[in-house]
């Protein structure tokens, strides 16, 4: 285990896995309340097109695929809006079209040797420190707003109108959790990668809620089962030799499934 | 009846004055004018799709008017400090949202304090004082989701009062109430009315029952058919154009029974 900690890869890994454990607990919560967790699989997706243009543009991809994946968001409301049809419908239709398109820009680079599994399933061999102060900055400018507009984010969460109506600016603190959502998925990219990085936004709250039927406690709880299924499942990929991503979704949904089933028995 | 004694202190807290509204080109309101001042209750009354909602979504400025006037008293500081309680329609709300009484009251207060306060005592008294007025004081602990339709509406009117507001706007408050449950509510209405001397503003699709206790009703099917005192006797051609030809309206005046006795149970009580 120590030897383990000595290799500089594996301790960044560790260190993003408990920050990414805590903001995911926290946002789960919020995403699950209003119903929008495909919202989170809309942004990840999305995600692969941003850093296509990275690669192709021989920019950083981080933040490629940061601003792609924010301006996809507010694309994706305007298609739901002119187009006349449902937010979900108008994600279904942009995330594939983002990662069809990030498909075909990477096969036109076609001299760059790109690691497109690690991508997709996640690569901790990836991760730089420039990542961990990344996370780092999230975590503080997340837990300051989590600090100081908990209770008007509760609010507006509950019942955005009213909220409205009674004096939080709603569309302002939208926003930020919005741009803060897909950088967290952004960052969250290489450890476990596109496709699955979705579980983790709506799992923690899941669970939760199995547990409590109380907010704090959804959040708690929440963030208890993150730090068990990222960082218990970062060891376990190494032990197992598999992908870590995999092994925290596969893992993670296990855990749901069972505690669901033993909830759903103990109550009856 | 005590509200009536006070006639001229009144304020007008908001003038309506020739609204129209169109979605797309479908004009949903039109030359609408109307007035709430404080201390009564206005009943909007109407069939699906007559544009109640949306009336009040203007006058609330989430839907944008195509035309017209929508103005408040100064006491009404728009939406910077609330002012305006609000209680949405049950379907906007999540019915099972896993928060306690005093949490969902709580919010209200929270919305009107600066992001670096925390509650203090003066708060704490609003949301006591909020709570009893709507008797669910000993509620304060309960999950949201165990209550019934009933509790659940007083707590959101309680949410509504912590705001402080001059003026109540109630979209179909009665909707999925018993009998019971409802004659409650109109009860609490008519407290806030004569006690806090607010204005409050009720979409509803009941005429028969509201028009005991209200002040004035407005008949609305895209434009208002009628606005008047509901004593009055809606016109029948007022009701036809509204509701339809097909319809028989069980109307309810001081000379029913039934109402006589309602009537008299408002004024005790």
């Amino acid at each position: 285990m120590i030897t383990l900690l000595n290799l500089n890869f594996f301790r960044n890994a560790v260190v993003i896995s408990f920050i990414l454990s805590i903001l995911f607990g926290i946002f789960s919560f919020f995403i699950v309340s209003r119903k929008m967790a495909f919202l989170g699989v809309g942004i990840s997706h999305t995600a692969f097109g941003g850093v296509a243009l990275g690669i192709l543009f021989n920019l950083n991809p981080f933040f490629t695929a940061l601003v792609f994946c924010l301006f996809s968001a507010i694309i994706i409301g305007k298609v739901a809006k002119y187009g006349k049809i449902s937010l979900n419908t108008s994600i279904g239709i942009y995330f594939s079209f983002a990662m069809a398109m990030g498909a075909v820009l990477i096969k036109l680079k076609q001299s760059y040797n790109f690691d497109l599994s690690g991508y997709l399933f996640g690569n901790i061999l990836g991760i730089r420190s420039f990542d961990i102060w990344t996370a780092l900055c999230l975590l503080v400018i997340f837990l300051f707003l989590i600090l100081f507009f908990f209770n008007r984010i509760l609010f507006l969460t509950f019942d955005e109108e009213v909220a409205l109506i009674s004096g939080v600016s709603v569309g302002l603190l939208d926003t930020i959790l919005l741009f803060l959502l897909a950088a967290i998925i952004v960052v969250s990219m290489k450890m476990v990668g596109i496709i699955l990085v979705s579980a983790l936004v709506v799992l923690p709250a899941s669970f939760g809620s199995l547990l409590s039927s109380n907010y704090r406690g959804i959040i708690w709880w929440g963030i208890v089962f993150n730090l068990f299924i990222i960082v218990g499942g970062l060891f376990l990929s190494y032990f197992l030799k598999t992908p870590p991503g995999a092994t925290m979704v596969t893992s993670g949904t296990l855990i749901y499934f069972i505690s669901m089933i033993a909830t759903y028995l103990l109550r009856r | 009846m005590k509200h009536l004694n006070n006639q001229h202190n009144q304020k007008v807290l908001v003038k309506v004055e020739d609204l129209w509204v169109k979605f797309n080109d479908h004009v949903v309101l039109k030359e609408i004018n109307l007035k709430l001042k404080s201390q009564e209750i206005l009943s909007i009354v109407g069939p699906n799709g007559g544009g109640k909602t949306t009336l009040i979504r203007a006058i609330l400025g989430l839907v944008k008017p195509f035309r017209g006037k929508i103005e408040f008293d100064q006491c009404i500081n728009y939406r910077k400090k609330g002012c305006i309680g609000y209680l949405p329609q049950k379907t906007q709300y999540d019915q099972n949202f896993p928060v306690n009484v005093e949490d969902v009251v709580s919010m209200s207060r929270y919305a009107q304090k600066g992001w670096w306060e925390k509650l203090n005592s003066e708060d704490k008294d609003i949301i006591n004082q909020s709570l009893e007025f709507v008797d669910m004081t000993d509620y304060r602990r309960e999950h949201f989701s165990n209550l019934s339709g009933g509790q659940k509406q007083r707590v959101l009117i309680a949410r509504a009062l912590a705001v402080q507001p001059k003026m109540l706007i109630l979209d179909e408050p009665s909707t999925g109430l018993d009998m019971v449950a409802q004659d409650n509510f109109y009860h609490l209405l008519v407290k806030l009315r004569d006690q806090i001397g607010l204005g409050i503003i009720m979409v509803s699709h009941d005429i028969g029952s509201v028009s005991v206790f209200i002040d004035r009703i407005a008949c609305l099917k895209v434009k208002i058919h009628y606005h008047g005192k509901p004593e009055n006797c809606i016109p029948s051609h007022a009701l036809e154009e509204v509701f339809g030809k097909n319809v028989n309206f069980l109307y309810h005046d001081k000379e029913c029974e039934t109402c006589k006795k309602n009537h008299d149970h408002f004024i005790k009580s």
